[in-house]
Formats: structure tokens, C-alpha cells, sequence
């Protein structure tokens, strides 16, 4: 938050690199509350939505640092 | 004591304790909602809920922009462009605010199509079906008054478009609706009302209309799947309590949806046109935005762009109107996909026509479309749905029953070769038979139209009397060969001798 806080907020550059972050926040919290979710259900947590959310992340990543 | 409550919150996680503390606070666990079954926790059971989603989402960057935006004809564009340009993050929140309007739509109009297909409209979800519809028209409603707030010239060409339609609609409705609208007041009156609608009325209505949808799902529950005729819940998994379980899916949901909806802003950031004038609007073509281009793409069809444009709208109204009343003519019992092949293939064919009209809109703007064009294009569509669909069903009857198709008996290589032959030439006839009545309707719905307008003459009465005919010929034919398909799989209840001529019974 505090690296956001030191955007330009006026700027389209700017406002693109806080969505992609933002983005990055959301999806990491929406992998974290499967894994709970299905821990305490007692189901087998499948790896397949944990990949393709780790590579999604860290596609999102590289293009946050590009844009900066 | 305080030894062993120690103990106790050590052995419990973070978010436990942190989940039983809003628990023991607010009471969310005990009964707030009714559990959802487990076979629920599937997205597509949760796209209303992905809609309402979408709705908090306008109304938060909706109200951040409520702070700068200033209604009025003057001033409007300027408040908007002040947004864009000063205001910070603003030209985020207006691209957020465009695209999750878009989505809003998209996902209203998905959970609309989903519970047709799985028949959510049954009894005893009637009401829900309708107060649902109620929804949807209010969500369009919202895409329709938003569009004009900007005042750019796009949006008030378009806005332009859709309230002259509306004055071709019939009396006393049409009054109601310009009042409605427009009032007296000029495009000052006009941005006013549609201000108005946009951020109270429209909002109020549908908060009305969800809190009156959501008592009725405490009542019924969420409808079960399509597995059979009287499914047995306590087969089905165990219940899922709301809190927090549920809700964390839920909330898993909107974190994926605001990750896209971010992500397609940054990807196709809005760029606002200029501002309206009428030299600019002399220079642009009005076209609506693309949740009614299909409507816009069925009045440039000749025979409705001038005189027969009440027509046009009836149709579109009509259409409307059955979707709302659909649980009052799906009578049936059965909710299984497999066992409705008419009112599935009907749903296909709309989607499909929606698809096509849209898309064949932003191909063609301001251009009006030739009758034939029309004809051949919508009713090619229906057309190549219709086959996909029957044979589907074909596929799957077979499949389901087991049942060969009835030939008489001889050696088998020529049994599988006169099964094949009978098979292409079902297939043959039976798109001829459609095609004939596709172009049979385009031409009877052109014959009244043209007559309605200039008048009778000999010609079109002629070309309406043939059309009625090949209509009812393509009608009888499609029964016909649908009854001797039943008749060959044994499903036949009540015999019709006319259509077993030449059958071969043994």
C-alpha cells in the first residue's frame, strides 16, 4: 500500500501498475480462501487452480515491475 | 480456568478465532441464511449473486464520481473530462465503471440463459423467475441512462436512437415512457431525469427486487440439479452453513471478478469521445451500445426501418414478454435438459440470433439491411441451430434407449447401408423443411408489413397467401418427420394414421 501510495494517481501509467497490484492482492486472497475453504471442508485441495493462480501471479508481477 | 481457555485459543487458528469472534458478535452462523447443499458450490449456480457483485462495484466508483460530476448540459461533458484528467485514479474508476456495467449485463443475461436451460422457472420458482426478469430489465435499464451521462456525442447519438424507438412504441405507452424519459424540459430535463433514474430510482428498485428475491430463495432454496425427476436431496452432499463457508466462496467469486475487471481496464483503457455538439452529431453514425445492437440490427432490416418500426418493436416487445411469462407456458413437469429438445433448441436459436444481430450491427453501423439479407442471415442461423440441436438429440436418444433405428430385416451390410441412406435423407429433408419455412416467415411477416403500411394490392396478397401456405406445409412437414423419428423409437402415445403412410411395420 505504501509503494501504491507513491504513484502518480493522475497518471494512466500509474493507475494501470495500481490495478495490476491490486489484481495481484485479489487474486492471492482468492487462492488463500480456496485453500482454507477446501482444508476445512476435508476435501483434497486440487493443484491445478493453486498452478494456475501462482502463474497468473507471477505473469501479473512481471508486467506491474514492466510498467514501472 | 484461564489456563485451560489459553490452551484452547492456542489450539485454534487465527482465522477461526478471528471467524467465531463476528460469529459470537453478530450471530451470522445461526440462521441467518438456510446452508446451501454442497452440489452449489459451483459457479454457475452463483452468477445472480456475481451480478450483485457487479452492482456494489458501480455503486462505489459510482459514488467516488458523484463527488465531481456535475448533471447538467453544459457542464456534464466537462465534470466528466475534469474526472478523467484531475480527478486521482479517475480515469481508472471510469474505465472499472464502464467495463463491470458491461459485465453486469453479461452476467445477468448468462443467469437468465442458465436457469432457462435448467428450468429454474418450474414451480415453485415462478415469481422468482419473473421478479428475476424484473432484474434484468432494470440492469438494461441502467446501461440505458448511464450511457447518456457523459454527453459525448456517442452517447447522445445513441441515447437519441433509443428514445425514438420508444416514441414508435404504441399510445398510452409511449406518452408514459417520453414523460418518463424526457419530460418538457429539453436535453437539460432529459439528462436530469436520466440522472435521476440512473442513481436513485433504478438502484431502489433493484434493491427492492433482490431483498423480494432473496426471501423467496430462503423459501425455496437453491434448485436442484438436473439428475431426475424427483431427486432425492439426502443423496446429495451435506449442507454447507453460510457462514463462513459459503461466504468465502462467495467472497473467493468477487476477488476473481474485480481481479478481471481490473485487468481488462488496464488492458483497454477508456478514452472519452468528444463532447456533443450538433456538427459533431451530423458527423458520427448513431449506434447504440452493443447489449442493444441485436434490437437496432432487427429495425435497419428494410422492411421495418420506416413505417414498420411499431412492428419491429412489438416483436422485440413480445419477446421480452414471453421470456417473463415463459413459467406460465413451460407447463411441463420435467426439468431434465434431455427430455425438453423444443424449449432447449428455442433457447439455443435465441442465443445464437443475439450473437449474430450484435456482431452483424457493429459490422454494419447506420446502414440499412436488404429483406433478403435479413432472411438469409437470421434464418440460416436458426437454421444451422436447429440440425445442430436435432441432431444432438438424435445422438443422445439413441444413446439413452438404445434402440436401432427400425429397417426391415436383410443382411447387415445392407441394413447399416439403407440405415445411413434413410439417415442423410432425414437430414435432407429435414432442412429443407426448414428452410422453406424460415423463408416462408420472412415473407409473410414482409407481405403484412408492406400491406399494413401502402395498402393491399394484388401482388402482396398473392405473396402472403403463398407464404401462409409454404408456412403451413413446412409445419405439417417437420411434424411429420418428427413422428415417424418417435414412431421408429416406439415413443408414439397417440397414433396419427395420415402420418404412418408407407410405414414399414415390420
Amino acid at each position: 500500500m505504501i509503494f501504491l501510495w507513491t504513484l502518480n494517481p493522475v497518471g494512466s501509467q500509474s493507475q494501470a501498475i495500481f490495478a495490476v497490484y491490486l489484481s495481484i492482492d485479489l487474486i492471492m486472497f482468492a487462492m488463500v480462501s480456496y485453500i482454507f475453504r477446501v482444508s476445512k471442508w476435508g476435501e483434497e485441495v486440487r493443484r491445478l487452480p493453486l498452478f494456475a493462480g501462482c502463474v497468473t501471479l507471477l505473469i501479473l508481477l512481471y508486467v506491474g515491475l514492466a510498467l514501472w | 480456568m484461564s489456563g485451560s481457555e489459553d490452551d484452547h485459543s492456542k489450539e485454534t487458528g487465527l482465522v477461526e478465532r478471528l471467524v467465531g469472534w463476528f460469529d459470537s458478535r453478530l450471530g451470522l452462523s445461526h440462521e441467518l441464511l438456510r446452508p446451501a447443499p454442497r452440489y452449489s458450490i459451483n459457479p454457475f449456480y452463483w452468477l445472480g449473486a456475481l451480478a450483485v457483485v457487479a452492482f456494489v462495484i458501480q455503486g462505489i466508483s459510482g459514488s467516488i464520481m458523484l463527488l465531481y460530476y456535475v448533471p447538467s448540459p453544459a457542464t456534464a461533458y466537462a465534470s466528466t473530462l475534469y474526472i478523467f484528467q484531475n480527478v486521482s485514479y479517475g480515469q481508472f474508476l471510469e474505465t472499472v465503471h464502464l467495463y463491470t456495467a458491461y459485465a453486469m449485463i453479461m452476467l445477468a443475461f448468462m443467469h437468465m440463459m442458465r436457469g432457462f436451460f435448467v428450468s429454474v422457472h418450474k414451480k415453485p420458482r415462478e415469481i422468482m423467475w419473473v421478479t428475476g426478469m424484473g432484474m434484468g430489465f432494470v440492469t438494461l435499464g441502467f446501461g440505458f441512462t448511464g450511457y447518456l451521462l457523459p454527453w459525448t456525442v456517442v452517447s447522445y447519438s445513441a441515447t437519441k436512437v433509443g428514445t425514438a424507438m420508444i416514441g414508435a412504441l404504441p399510445q398510452p405507452v409511449s406518452s408514459f415512457i417520453n414523460f418518463l424519459l424526457v419530460g418538457n424540459g429539453g436535453d437539460a430535463g432529459q439528462l436530469l431525469r436520466f440522472f435521476d433514474l440512473h442513481i436513485v430510482v433504478l438502484p431502489a428498485v433493484l434493491l427492492v427486487l433482490l431483498a423480494v428475491k432473496m426471501y423467496m430463495l430462503e423459501t425455496h432454496g437453491v434448485s436442484e440439479p438436473v439428475t431426475g425427476e424427483a431427486p432425492d436431496l439426502k443423496k446429495h452432499s451435506k449442507l454447507i452453513p453460510i457462514f463462513p463457508d459459503v461466504s468465502f466462496y462467495l467472497l473467493e467469486l468477487a476477488a476473481l471478478f474485480g481481479a478481471a475487471m481490473l485487468l481488462i481496464s488496464v488492458l483497454f483503457p477508456l478514452s472519452l469521445p468528444v463532447a456533443y455538439s450538433p456538427a459533431a452529431a451530423g458527423q458520427s453514425v448513431p449506434q447504440p451500445d452493443w447489449y442493444f445492437l441485436w434490437i437496432y440490427q432487427i429495425i435497419k432490416i428494410s422492411a421495418f426501418e420506416q413505417a414498420g418500426l411499431s412492428a419491429a418493436l412489438s416483436f422485440v416487445t413480445l419477446i421480452f414478454v414471453l421470456l417473463t411469462i415463459l413459467p406460465f407456458i413451460d407447463r411441463g413437469v420435467t426439468r431434465r435438459i434431455s427430455r425438453r429438445p423444443w424449449y432447449v433448441t428455442i433457447g439455443l436459436v435465441f442465443i445464437a440470433e443475439v450473437i449474430v444481430l450484435t456482431i452483424w450491427g457493429q459490422k454494419t453501423p447506420g446502414q440499412v439491411i436488404p429483406d433478403a439479407q435479413g432472411i438469409l442471415v437470421l434464418g440460416g442461423t436458426a437454421i444451422a441451430v436447429c440440425i445442430i440441436a436435432f441432431n444432438t438429440y438424435r445422438l443422445l436418444g439413441r444413446r439413452s434407449t438404445n434402440q436401432p433405428l427400425p429397417t426391415p430385416t436383410s443382411s447387415p451390410r445392407s441394413e447399416a447401408g439403407r440405415i445411413h441412406s434413410a439417415s442423410i435423407w432425414a437430414s435432407v429433408i429435414f432442412v429443407a423443411v426448414l428452410g422453406l419455412g424460415a423463408f416462408s416467415i420472412g415473407g409473410l411477416i414482409n407481405s403484412i408489413v408492406v400491406m399494413a403500411t401502402f395498402g393491399t394490392n394484388e401482388m402482396e396478397a398473392v405473396t402472403l397467401a403463398l407464404s401462409t401456405a409454404a408456412l403451413a406445409v413446412s409445419v405439417v412437414g417437420a411434424c411429420f418427420l418428427l413422428y415417424r423419428l418417435d414412431l421408429g423409437r416406439g415413443r408414439i402415445k397417440r397414433r396419427v394414421k395420415v402420418f404412418e403412410v408407407g410405414w414399414n411395420q415390420n
